[in-house]
C-alpha cells in the first residue's frame, strides 16, 4: 500500500460538470483529490480488505440475529421499543438490503481493524462506482498507470445486478427514491443509485424526505400524491424512528430499502456487541459500552455516542485526557468506546479505507483522507490502482 | 373473464333475513372497466408470489379473514353449506346466524388483491377480497372461486383475473393528502449520510 503523486487528468472537473459529479469540491475545500493516489497489491485487497469485509459481514448479521430476540439488547441499543417488532419482523422475513459500507483502519500490513459499519446510509457511493473507475480507465489509457493496473471496485455492476433482483420480489413497483433537501452530494448519490436502478428495469420517482406526505389511508406519498410502496431512502432509521412520521411506519406498507433491520447495524453499540461475541477476532477492536466495568480496561480509547454519524461527537481519550474531540448534536443515547487504533498516517493525512457490500458480497474500495485523526464529512477522496 | 352473476340461495336467505341488503357488485358487463386482479390461497402462496413483502402478505389476510367472518353466507344447516362447498369445508360459528343459535359458514380458501390505480401492476393489499371455492362436484360453484356475495370470479386452478372494480371494495379514504414534513427535521441542513 503506497501513496503516490500522480498527474491529474487534464479537463476532469468539465468532465466532471459532463457527468454532472456537482461535488468534487465541497465548502471551498477539494473533495475528490486526484493528485495522488493509493497502490495496492492483489494479496493486500484479496486477504487483508476483501475476505475480511465478508466475514465481519456475516458477523454483524450474527449480532442482528440476537439483538432482535432479546429485549434487553434492544434497549441496550437504545432502539425505541414501538419499533421492536417492526424491526424483529423484518429481520425474520429477511428483507432484503442493498449495500454497507465497513470503514477499516489498514495500513498494508496486518489485519485491517474495523472501526465502524455504515450499514442504513453509506454515502461515497458515485465517486467509488464510476467516477473512481473512470479515472482508472483513463490514466491507464494516458499511460500515467500500467496496462496491466486494476482496482477493487465491482460496485456498480453489483448494484444493477441486486436491483435486477429486488426487482423480482416488487414486479411492477415503483422504487421512490428520497433524500434530504440542500445537500447535492446526498442528491447525487441517489441520482446514480437512480440510475442504477433504472439500469436493471425498475422505474423510479424521486422525492425529499421533507415532501413525503401522509394520506387519509395512513400510505405515504410523494409530491405527487401518489403512494408509496418501495422506498430507498437515504436518511437514517434512527431519525425516522424519532419523528413525526414514525408512528405511522408500522402501518404503512412501504418495503424500504435499506430495511428496518438495519437499525441495529447503524447502530455504535454493534462495535461491542462484536467484541463480546467474536473476542480478539483479529479484525476487531476491543469495544465496550461505557457502562461496562470492562471499559476500564481502556487507557487510550475513542468514545463514540451510540447513534452518530460523520465522526461527530467522538473523542479521542489517552489516560483520561481528551486529545482531539468533533463536536455535535449526538450522543443523547449513550456512548461506546472503541479502543483506540492510530489511522496509518502518509505525509500530513490520516487514511481511512471504506469497504463496500452489495447485499453480503464485498464489492470495492474507497480510501478517503483527513488532515485529522477524526474523520468527517471534509475528507478527501482518493482514487487507487491494484497494481 | 368476466363476473358471472350466481343467484345462490344464501342471497335469498340472507336477504330474507336483513331486510335492505342489496346483493351487490353481482353483475358486471363483462370486458368493461375491467381490471387485473390476483388470487392468494394463503399467505406463503402471497409471499412466494413475490409480490409483496410477508407483513404485507400477513395485513391482506388478516383483513380478508375479518371480512369474511363479517360478510360469508351463513348457512342454518351444515348440509345445506356443505352440499355447496363440499364436506368438511364449513365451520360453526356461535351466534352467526341468529342470537343464540349456530350458523354455519363456509371457510375462506383465498384473497383477491386487485391494483392499486388502474395498470399501475402494484397489487393493493389494503383491499382484499376473501373467497372461498367448493369442492363438491355436484355444486354449480364446484373448482370456482367464489365472493361472499356469491359472485363467481374464475375457475380455482387461476389466479390472474379480470374483475370490474366494483368487486373490490373502495378503500375508505380518498387519498387526499393530510400533511407533509413528518420526516426530516432532525437533519435539515447537513448530509445524512456516513
Amino acid at each position: 500500500m503506497l501513496r503516490r503523486r500522480i498527474t491529474e487528468r487534464a479537463g476532469w472537473r468539465a468532465l466532471a460538470a459532463d457527468y454532472g459529479f456537482n461535488f468534487h469540491t465541497m465548502y471551498g475545500e477539494p473533495y475528490w483529490d486526484e493528485s495522488t493516489c493509493y497502490q495496492f497489491s492483489l494479496d493486500q485487497i484479496e486477504d487483508d480488505l476483501e475476505a475480511p469485509t465478508a466475514e465481519i459481514h456475516q458477523m454483524c448479521l450474527e449480532v442482528v440475529g440476537r439483538v432482535v430476540r432479546d429485549e434487553q439488547l434492544l434497549r441496550r441499543c437504545q432502539i425505541p421499543e414501538p419499533f421492536w417488532d417492526l424491526i424483529a419482523r423484518s429481520w425474520y422475513e429477511r428483507e432484503p438490503s442493498l449495500y454497507s459500507r465497513l470503514d477499516f483502519v489498514y495500513d498494508g500490513q496486518g489485519p485491517a481493524k474495523l472501526l465502524e459499519n455504515n450499514a442504513d446510509t453509506p454515502t461515497s457511493l458515485y465517486e467509488t462506482g464510476f467516477w473512481q473507475w473512470l479515472w482508472l480507465e483513463q490514466q491507464v489509457e494516458a499511460g500515467q498507470l500500467p496496462r496491466c493496473s486494476d482496482q477493487f471496485n465491482s460496485l456498480q455492476e453489483r448494484l444493477i445486478a441486486r436491483f435486477r433482483q429486488l426487482k423480482q420480489s416488487m414486479p411492477g413497483h415503483y422504487l421512490h427514491m428520497a433524500c434530504c433537501q440542500d445537500t447535492v452530494e446526498d442528491r447525487g448519490t441517489v441520482q446514480y443509485l437512480q440510475d442504477c436502478a433504472e439500469q436493471a428495469g425498475i422505474r423510479t420517482r424521486f422525492v425529499y424526505i421533507e415532501d413525503i406526505g401522509l394520506n387519509d389511508r395512513q400510505r405515504f406519498v410523494d409530491m405527487d400524491g401518489r403512494p408509496i410502496s418501495w422506498l430507498f431512502k437515504l436518511y437514517p432509521w434512527e431519525f425516522m424512528q424519532r419523528e413525526g412520521y414514525g408512528q405511522n411506519l408500522a402501518g404503512c406498507g412501504v418495503r424500504f430499502l435499506e430495511p428496518i433491520w438495519k437499525t441495529v447495524l447503524s447502530n455504535k453499540s454493534l462495535l461491542a456487541l462484536l467484541w463480546q461475541y467474536f473476542p480478539d477476532h483479529p479484525n476487531l477492536l476491543p469495544a465496550y459500552f461505557e457502562n461496562d466495568p470492562a471499559a476500564a480496561g481502556l487507557t487510550h480509547f475513542v468514545r463514540k455516542p451510540i447513534y452518530s454519524r460523520e465522526g461527530a461527537n467522538i473523542q479521542i481519550v489517552h489516560q483520561g485526557r481528551v486529545i482531539e474531540q468533533a463536536d455535535g448534536p449526538y450522543g443523547d443515547e449513550g456512548y461506546i468506546v472503541q479502543a483506540f487504533h492510530q489511522l496509518p498516517r502518509f505525509g500530513d493525512n490520516y487514511t481511512l479505507i471504506g469497504s463496500w457490500l452489495v447485499d453480503d458480497q464485498p464489492a470495492g474500495i474507497s480510501v478517503r483522507e483527513d488532515r485529522s485523526m477524526i474523520t468527517q464529512d471534509l475528507s478527501r477522496f482518493v482514487p487507487h490502482f491494484i497494481g | 373473464m368476466g363476473n358471472t352473476s350466481s343467484n345462490r340461495k344464501w342471497h335469498i336467505l340472507r336477504l330474507s333475513l336483513r331486510a335492505g341488503v342489496v346483493v351487490s357488485g353481482a353483475a358486471a358487463l363483462s370486458g368493461c372497466g375491467e381490471q387485473a386482479a390476483t388470487i392468494y390461497k394463503n399467505v406463503a402462496d402471497c409471499v412466494q408470489g413475490n409480490t409483496l413483502s410477508q407483513a404485507q402478505c400477513d395485513t391482506a389476510y388478516r383483513n380478508a379473514k375479518n371480512e369474511w367472518q363479517r360478510t360469508a353466507p351463513r348457512y342454518q344447516y351444515r348440509r345445506d353449506c356443505e352440499s355447496e362447498f363440499g364436506d368438511d369445508r364449513c365451520f360453526t360459528q356461535q351466534g352467526g346466524f341468529l342470537p343464540g343459535r349456530t350458523a354455519f359458514m363456509p371457510v375462506m380458501s383465498g384473497f383477491m388483491l386487485g391494483q392499486r390505480g388502474s395498470n399501475s401492476g402494484e397489487w393493493d393489499f389494503d383491499r382484499p377480497k376473501p373467497l372461498a371455492s367448493s369442492r363438491n362436484r355436484s355444486s354449480s360453484l364446484y373448482g370456482k372461486w367464489v365472493g361472499a356475495g356469491g359472485q363467481v370470479f374464475g375457475k380455482y386452478s387461476q389466479t390472474r383475473v379480470q374483475v370490474s372494480p366494483k368487486a373490490l371494495k373502495r378503500l375508505k379514504g380518498s387519498g387526499r393528502v393530510l400533511g407533509r414534513g413528518g420526516f426530516g427535521r432532525t437533519v435539515s441542513s447537513r448530509s445524512s449520510g456516513g
